[in-house]
């Protein structure tokens, strides 16, 4: 029953299901949001691997995207409940609207019905003045999300952002590598002519070494003093650069020939042969 | 030189992400894109809902190649880095 022909004008426009995919579409896109950025925010939180001030750049470009999309989220989750809003609205006044035409409809042919026809003519105004405040409210709705994309920063460039970061972080890991190496390789080289290094090693790391129960004493001791053992915990733990003595002692120690295992120098070079003897000598 | 071999994990971990961000927003403007909302109501406002929601389609659009863009300069990165451990070697294999 079209109520334009008995109540003169439809004071409810609006297609439900059209409002319904609407809203529909529009949980797709918050969850869609909410899902990414739950995502970049992983990337950047607490147990994030970008840690540090020179991961710092990638972590602000980042954490900017992530906002970005937060507050793309926050403006259509409000647009959702306008669009929510319009829908209760628009079912309730259809609702009516149905009752009302189907009332007035069947007022027609009878003159003693003018007044009751005149009263709903009056609720159907009165209710067309309602849809046209839920509409603004809509509109105003709209204008708001629109304002909030526009406001979104065009100029941010994350891939550039990124890629700038990761380049950063890239020669700072080179450069730590490359630091590192020649310490590590200038120890291990120093080590070898001092002592059974794989033994020290583990000393000075605090992992229990498998030193024959008499040869102990002297693994600490060395470990404690050697000149390659203070180098090699400079390497490892540079933070232990102020336990290192005054002067270091000259390394003093015996070859490692009698002991079995490679210095961890020769087997840095891949030579793995005084291992293989030592393990037939036991 | 482990570190390198963890930094290309990193960074390649970081380009996983941000694909799947982009899938995200690429299905979010997809999901848009079919709408007729021309009868949601009087058509000012249909008229607004209409435009504004094509708009949010173009952020959603340019959100997408943003990560997308994103994921293959982290990938250009980690390609670049060199893969200095490998898992095994031939010597390795029987």
């Amino acid at each position: 029953m079209r109520p334009e022909r008995f109540l003169g004008t439809d004071p409810a426009p609006g297609d439900l299901s059209s409002v319904d995919r609407v809203g529909g579409s529009l949980r797709a896109v918050v969850l869609a949001l909410a899902e990414a950025r739950l995502k970049v925010e992983a990337l950047v939180g607490a147990q994030s691997i970008w840690q540090g001030p020179i991961a710092r750049p990638i972590v602000a470009a980042l954490t900017e995207f992530g906002a970005r999309v937060r507050a793309v989220e926050d403006a259509v989750v409000d647009f959702a409940q306008a669009v929510e809003t319009w829908r209760t609205g628009l079912v309730g006044r259809q609702q009516r609207r149905a009752e009302l035409t189907e009332t007035i409809s069947q007022l027609a042919g009878r003159p003693d019905a003018e007044a009751e026809r005149q009263r709903i003519l009056v609720e159907v105004q009165q209710m067309a003045t309602e849809h046209t405040v839920g509409g603004t409210a809509l509109i105003t709705a709209s204008d708001d999300l629109a304002e909030v994309l526009a406001d979104v920063d065009d100029d941010s460039d994350l891939a550039a952002d990124l890629d700038r970061g990761v380049t950063a972080v890239t020669v700072a890991v080179d450069e730590w590598i490359a630091e590192s190496a020649a310490e590590l390789l200038a120890t291990a080289e120093s080590l070898s002519e001092t002592a059974g290094l794989t033994t020290v090693v583990s000393q000075i790391l605090g992992v229990a070494g498998d030193e024959a129960p008499d040869d102990a004493e002297n693994v600490r001791r060395l470990a404690s003093v050697s000149a390659g053992a203070h180098r090699l915990r400079l390497a490892l733990r540079r933070s232990w650069a102020s336990l290192a003595p005054d002067e270091l002692p000259s390394a003093s120690f015996a070859a490692t020939g009698g002991r079995g295992a490679a210095a961890i120098s020769d087997r840095l070079r891949g030579d793995t042969s005084d291992s293989a003897q030592g393990d037939e000598a036991r | 030189m482990a570190g390198i071999t963890v930094l290309v994990d990193d960074v390649t971990q970081l380009a996983d992400v941000l694909d799947g961000v982009d899938a995200e927003f690429t299905a979010a403007a997809r999901s848009l894109r079919d709408l007729t909302p021309e009868d949601v109501g009087p058509p000012d406002v249909a008229k607004a809902v209409t435009d504004v929601l094509a708009r949010l389609e173009r952020r959603l659009g340019a959100l997408a190649v943003e990560s997308g863009d994103s994921a293959r300069a982290m990938r250009r990165h980690a390609t670049d880095l060199p893969d200095t451990e490998p898992t095994s070697t031939a010597e390795d294999k029987p």
